[in-house]
């Protein structure tokens, strides 16, 4: 029973995925990096003579890096400058995002704002690396970037799928449906799933994917448990101070298990809740620095 | 606060005079770029502006009051669950606490 559920949803997407024509790609800069950053022996130079063959690319990375975000009090004017500050991780962070975001080049429209929607996607991610940072993780970067990516397959629909997106807010909005049930009514599959297809065809490593696909589930049994955790609590608050949201969304249910993340933290529960709530103002500064 | 410091959205303490007296800025004006450029022209070296630059204490207010607004909202379909009716209201107090704090640290 449970195995037919998956197959049929499978199907769905893959007969959703049959109606879009040309999928976006993204840019080969991304795999390449990906490539060279695996070798140990690698220079800074080499990155950044990779990442300047793209002008436009370069042009956003000193962009977001002298944005008020990163706060730097010295204008930073070449890559291998930005690299030598921020490191390796944070500039391909930089990088991944800006390229997902320019691969989704969608009109603002009564039911897509695309404005709100990156900006719940960067005060989750922020929130995320916040609690990510507080706990101690390795990892915090990778935290950052899922947080940011953790909802793609909204963009997905929003794009190629633009019919069944005024269904979908049509029940969302006049009905007050949960977002969830009412792309399962209307395409068959919610985007969680379509957001992780999209991310197996990108290459994404396995934990950014599984993310994704996950995280509208319980976190029992899933081998990134803390990863998950700390997105679904970035998507959690930054729906609850308002980040990128209706005023009227509703909060999912947050299970024990993931809240009792927190407790793990030595700090007080005011100080955790002040450090992701500055975070994630300063997520509007970053979000800027991409858009102009 | 030295001029070299200051940056666009930040709020003035004080009036500004000239050596004469009369005020050229009133406080509470909002800087901006030309401003922070004609002071380091006339050769100021300090000024009284407020800490928090009040574009982001707006912000924060703006925020915390909304989502304070919208909290009860926000959980209705867990009216009953007791652990969510306890997060719900542990970060009620945060709110409130921290809008009181804002409003503090900004009141000259």
């Amino acid at each position: 029973m449970n195995d037919n559920l998956k197959l049929n949803s499978g199907d769905k997407v893959e007969s959703l995925f049959g109606c879009i024509n040309e999928l976006p790609s993204l840019s080969p800069i991304i795999l390449k990096i990906e490539n060279v950053m695996n070798n140990q022996y690698v220079s800074v130079e080499d990155i950044s003579n990779l990442i300047s063959t793209d002008q436009a690319l370069v042009a956003k990375i000193l962009r977001v890096v002298n944005s008020g975000f990163y706060g730097f009090k010295h204008k930073i004017s070449t890559v291998t400058h930005a690299i030598t500050i921020m490191g390796l991780n944070a500039i391909k962070n930089i990088v991944l995002a800006s390229e997902v975001f320019d691969a989704f080049p969608i009109k603002n429209s009564v039911v897509f704002d695309r404005y709100l929607f990156w900006e719940h996607c960067l005060s989750s991610a922020c929130a995320a690396r916040a609690v990510a940072k507080m706990l101690k993780m390795n990892n915090a970067e990778v935290v950052f970037i899922a947080g940011i990516l953790h909802d793609i397959g909204k963009l997905l629909i929003a794009k190629y799928l633009p019919n069944q997106l005024n269904e979908i807010s049509f029940l969302v909005i006049a009905k007050g449906m949960d977002i969830i049930d009412a792309e399962l009514e209307v395409c068959g599959v919610d985007h969680s799933k379509i957001g992780e297809k999209m991310a197996r065809k990108w290459f994404f490593p396995p934990v950014l994917s599984d993310i994704i696909a996950l995280h509208h589930e319980s976190i029992e049994n899933f081998r990134f448990k803390k990863e998950l955790a700390c997105v679904k609590l970035g998507d959690f608050f930054s729906k609850l101070f308002c980040f990128g949201h209706r005023e009227e969304d509703k909060i999912r249910f947050m299970e024990p298990e993931v809240w009792g993340i927190l407790d793990t933290i030595p700090d007080t529960r005011n100080n955790i809740y002040r450090k992701i709530f500055t975070e994630m103002l300063n997520s509007s500064e970053f979000l800027n620095s991409l858009i102009y | 606060m030295r001029i070299v410091d200051l940056r666009e959205g930040m709020v003035l303490k004080k009036d500004l005079n000239s050596p004469f007296g009369d005020v050229l800025l009133k406080k509470g004006t909002v800087l901006n770029n030309t401003h922070i450029q004609f002071f380091k022209n006339w050769g100021l070296k300090e000024l009284d502006v407020t800490f928090l630059p009040r574009n982001r204490k707006d912000s924060m207010e703006r925020q915390i009051v909304m989502a304070l607004k919208t909290l009860d909202q926000k959980f209705i379909n867990y009216k009953t669950d007791p652990s969510m009716a306890q997060i719900k209201e542990e970060l009620r107090q945060f709110m409130l606490n921290y809008l009181e704090e804002i409003n503090k640290e900004t009141k000259y």
